[in-house]
């Protein structure tokens, strides 16, 4: 950790900030961040967020209001679209229908006039590493979607970019391929050491292929960090439960054995740390398991099941509040509709949000 | 920067430019239409609205300006009526060879005017219909009716059927369901088909060049036979009022449509 | 097995289609086949004859004609085609709040009278016209000279007239072009004007060829431009027709002509058809 914090930054956004004219509001509002060399960033959110405005403004798609961007030390705010040496996959994938595969990929290098040797090699190199081969001279339109979006990657990787967009490049493919291309897509980009930036709206997906992940909602980046950072330690409500499933309680911390929550009453669970008034708690519903009542955290009553094979979702009225619970199927006896049943979690399974997004009137902080 | 600037100010002068050259004519024309001098001169010595005065004390063009609303009317409602009819049954129908019978209601805006007109001028000859009224809405029947077709087509293909089911569902006869959900939802298309046919038949020279000219004279063709001869002022100034009469129509259908859905781009 | 939902009896939808059955075959496809007729017929006698066809192909003037229609079609397209692509492009990729109003002033002069369009010409090029005017009052010219009437003016006028079905031919296909490609050749390196030769124009063909079909079959069936701005002097078929029905009351020969107009006509469009076929399966 210590060496990689050392390296210094490749990409550097700060105060990104893009407001359509007349839109309401702004579609990506003061977003920073900085990524190293080599790393594949994610950016997560649903859709409307501002992350396809965010990555078309890094790549000068999309006018920048304000706000600086900084490739490998260079200022690029201003740069023009064609000095960018960035490569793009489009959802759609914008090939050039009038152009073969292998004039596809070349199309980079034809205009930057690399001819002759060089780019054959070039292009043939591109064609073995996507497994293209046998494909150079067929026209876009006899491709099927895995290999247009395999087309689509050796084309921006032609030009050898500083930057590799993917904007949802898995969207359009079939379901049962998505998980392949997927790994691939991560795998060529360690080999390759490429710094990439990848747009989707799938958590799994967000944090399945990322080093570093940039969640967004409403044009505001709500937290930078890697997978596990934004699992273990959401920076709020919405990032909890965009990334997982999740519970919420609004507790008041009483002394260091005791937190007092809302709907419940007061649970014997130890917090070291102390805060003044509400504060949202976040826990995972796997990390609760159902037992006997007597030694439990609380205990409630089962009000609905829903079994999905791999597990049991129980959801269990505890007090005024409801809470998941999820069982693997191997794990303990299964409980019924209508039973009491006591559940437990440590302190150690919960986590206290830092501020939260006033979805409720309770906890209005708005964010800074 | 400053070069990307230059190059995008001399795009838009190259857009400007090219746009003039098309105006250009109908601006002159507006420009010419308030002198009072008895030929052609630019530019014009005065400004006065004395030939707009003549042109509105001229019978024959009055009676041009009356035999044109009249066709145009005339043919454009047939035109409309046979093509929504035909339109319901060309989207709708279930019946062998409707594919061809779709192209062959679009076919007469493939073919040379000239042409047609010769072929109609050959027809209506016999039929004593040369130079009449009737003659020249026939005529212009066949020149609107891809049109009228084509518009209402369209409008028909957009239409949400479930609309209708609701309709009928909550009761109303099949007629009652075409009166008041169907045409309702077809207005638009309705009101830019008639105004595309009186547009097409309104501004139409070629045929009736061919087939009218003595006792049956449109504005198009009493324009024609004037200035072929004379090219005072107050035919710029009928050309002027022309022009502004069809603008009526054309914003009607830019504002219900767009014009360019209308007229097939 | 499908079952349409709600098959309306056919003979309802007979009734509906048969007025304008009806109305095509009596103006359209009726006067065609008798025009088609009487080119055939002849002067005395009963028996068919191409007679009206020999006289037309072994007149050399008629070649001429031919030679003269076609030149000012292709002339028309050349100067036409250039001309509509930009406005086209322009509009199609404006971001201005002024498109759809310039999008509408460039395609309603097609929707005003020919004849008063060609006026405006007469105006423009005419003796003591604009044009003169202005060449006279700079010096540049000592007396007014005739530009109004001639091969010149007619191109001229027939360009203005036939612009809007260029620019709208060209639109409507670079509205179905996917922007991104273009963003995609930018990303890629490419500059502005590698963007267009690259991407943009081969893309535009198909757009182009159209507007070039529909500008060329416009031109060559053109009557009152050619007429009015000819001044006499410019001969072309549909001009040659006019006067053979009107003065000349030759039928049977302008109907040759007309008939030889249309086999022209259709030769284009084939040959446009086939070159299109060709554009679309190469690359």
């Amino acid at each position: 950790m210590a060496e990689t914090d050392s390296t210094p930054a490749y990409l550097s956004v700060s105060g990104f900030t893009r407001q359509f004219p007349g839109a309401e509001r702004r579609s990506v509002d003061d977003v920073s961040f900085t990524l190293k060399r080599g790393q594949m960033l994610t950016l997560l959110g649903p859709s409307g967020c501002g992350k396809t405005t965010l990555l078309r403004m890094i790549a000068g798609l999309t006018p920048v209001d304000s706000g600086q961007l900084h490739v490998a030390g260079r200022q690029m705010t201003e740069t023009p679209l064609h000095a960018r040496n960035m490569g793009m996959v489009f959802q759609s994938y914008a090939l050039f229908p009038h152009l073969s595969v292998a004039r596809n990929i070349s199309f980079g290098l034809d205009v930057r006039g690399v001819k002759g040797e060089e780019s054959r090699r070039r292009v043939a190199e591109l064609v073995s590493l996507m497994h293209l081969t046998g494909l150079e001279n067929r026209r876009i339109t006899e491709l099927s979607g895995g290999q247009r979006q395999r087309v689509a990657l050796a084309r921006a990787l032609a030009i050898k970019p500083d930057i590799l967009m993917l904007d949802e490049p898995l969207a359009n493919l079939d379901i049962r391929l998505r998980d392949t291309v997927r790994t691939e897509i991560r795998a060529l980009q360690q080999r390759l050491k490429i710094t990439a930036i990848f747009v989707t709206h799938d958590q799994d997906e967000a944090l399945s292929i990322a080093d570093q992940v940039a969640v967004m909602s409403e044009g505001r980046l709500q937290q930078f960090g890697t997978p596990a950072d934004l699992y273990t330690r959401p920076a709020n409500r919405f990032v909890a439960s965009f990334v997982g499933r999740s519970n919420f309680i609004e507790a008041v911390w009483v002394d260091s054995k005791r937190i007092h929550v809302e709907g419940i009453g007061t649970l014997f669970i130890g917090f070291s740390e102390s805060w003044k008034g509400h504060r949202t708690l976040l826990i995972r519903p796997h990390r609760i398991r159902l037992g006997n009542s007597l030694e439990a955290c609380c205990q409630g009553v089962v009000e609905n099941i829903v079994y999905t094979g791999e597990r049991r979702t129980y959801l269990v009225r505890v007090g005024y509040v409801r809470l998941t619970v999820e069982q693997q199927e191997d794990q303990g006896q299964p409980a019924q509709m209508g039973d009491m049943v006591g559940l437990h979690w440590q302190t150690t399974d919960m986590s206290v949000l830092q501020d939260s997004i006033s979805n409720d009137s309770t906890s209005g902080h708005p964010s800074s | 920067m400053k070069h990307g600037r230059t190059v995008r100010m001399a795009w838009h002068l190259l857009i400007g430019l090219i746009y003039l050259f098309l105006l250009a004519p109908l601006i002159i024309v507006l420009i010419v239409s308030f002198d009072t001098r008895p030929y052609l001169s630019f530019p014009p010595a005065s400004f006065s609205l004395i030939s707009y005065a003549r042109v509105l004390h001229n019978p024959l063009f009055l009676q041009a300006g009356k035999t044109s609303l009249l066709i145009g009317g005339c043919s454009a409602g047939l035109s409309l009526i046979v093509g929504t009819s035909a339109a319901f049954a060309l989207v709708r129908g279930h019946f062998p060879g409707r594919k061809s019978l779709q192209w062959f209601f679009l076919s007469p805006m493939l073919m040379p005017h000239i042409v047609l007109a010769v072929g109609l001028m050959m027809t209506l000859q016999p039929l004593g219909l040369l130079d009449t009224l009737a003659g020249l809405i026939l005529a212009h029947i066949s020149i609107t009716l891809p049109y009228t077709t084509r518009i209402v087509s369209s409008g028909i293909a957009q239409l949400d059927r479930t609309l209708e089911e609701a309709a009928r569902i909550h009761g109303a006869s099949p007629w009652q369901s075409f009166c008041r959900v169907i045409l309702p939802a077809l207005r638009p298309h309705l009101i830019t088909g008639f105004l595309i046919a009186f547009l097409f038949s309104f501004d139409e020279a070629v045929i009736a060049l061919f087939i009218a000219g003595h006792r049956a004279v449109t504005l198009p063709l009493a324009i024609y036979q004037y200035i072929q001869f004379r090219t005072d002022p107050q035919v710029a100034s009928l050309s002027v009022l022309v022009v502004l009469l069809s603008l009526v129509p054309i914003i009607i259908i830019e504002r219900l449509i767009n014009l360019r859905r209308a007229v097939g781009g | 097995m499908k079952v349409p939902v709600r098959k309306q009896p056919s003979w309802f939808q007979v009734l509906l289609i048969l007025p304008g059955v009806a109305a095509l075959v009596v103006t359209f496809l009726f006067p065609l086949l008798w025009l088609a007729r009487t080119s055939i017929q002849p002067t005395t006698g009963h028996t068919l004859s191409l007679h009206a066809y020999a006289r037309l192909f072994e007149d050399s003037f008629y070649w001429w004609v031919i030679g003269r229609t076609i030149f000012i079609g292709l002339l028309c397209v050349v100067i036409t085609v250039p001309m509509a692509f930009p406005v086209a492009l322009f509009l199609a990729r404006s971001q201005s709040r002024w498109r759809g109003t310039l999008t509408a002033l460039a395609i309603a002069p097609l929707l005003t009278s020919t004849v008063i369009r060609t006026y405006g010409w007469m105006v423009i090029l005419g003796r003591h016209g604009l044009i003169n005017t202005t060449l006279v009052w700079a010096g540049i010219l000592a007396q007014p000279t005739r530009l109004d009437n001639g091969p010149f003016a007619t191109v001229v006028a027939l360009v203005e007239i036939l612009l809007p079905y260029g620019i709208i031919s060209i639109l409507s296909h670079l509205s179905r072009l996917d922007t991104e490609l273009e963003q995609a050749a930018s990303l890629l390196g490419a500059r502005r004007l590698q963007v267009f030769w690259r991407v943009l124009l081969p893309l535009s063909v198909p757009g182009l060829m159209t507007a070039s079909l529909l500008v060329f079959v416009l031109a060559i069936s053109s009557l009152v431009t050619p007429q009015l701005m000819g001044g006499g002097r410019v001969f072309v078929l549909a001009t040659e027709i006019f006067n053979q029905t009107t003065i000349a009351l030759d039928w049977p020969f302008a109907g040759a002509l007309s008939i030889t107009l249309l086999g022209f006509f259709g030769i284009f469009v084939a040959l446009y058809q086939r070159i299109l076929q060709r554009v679309e399966s190469q690359s």
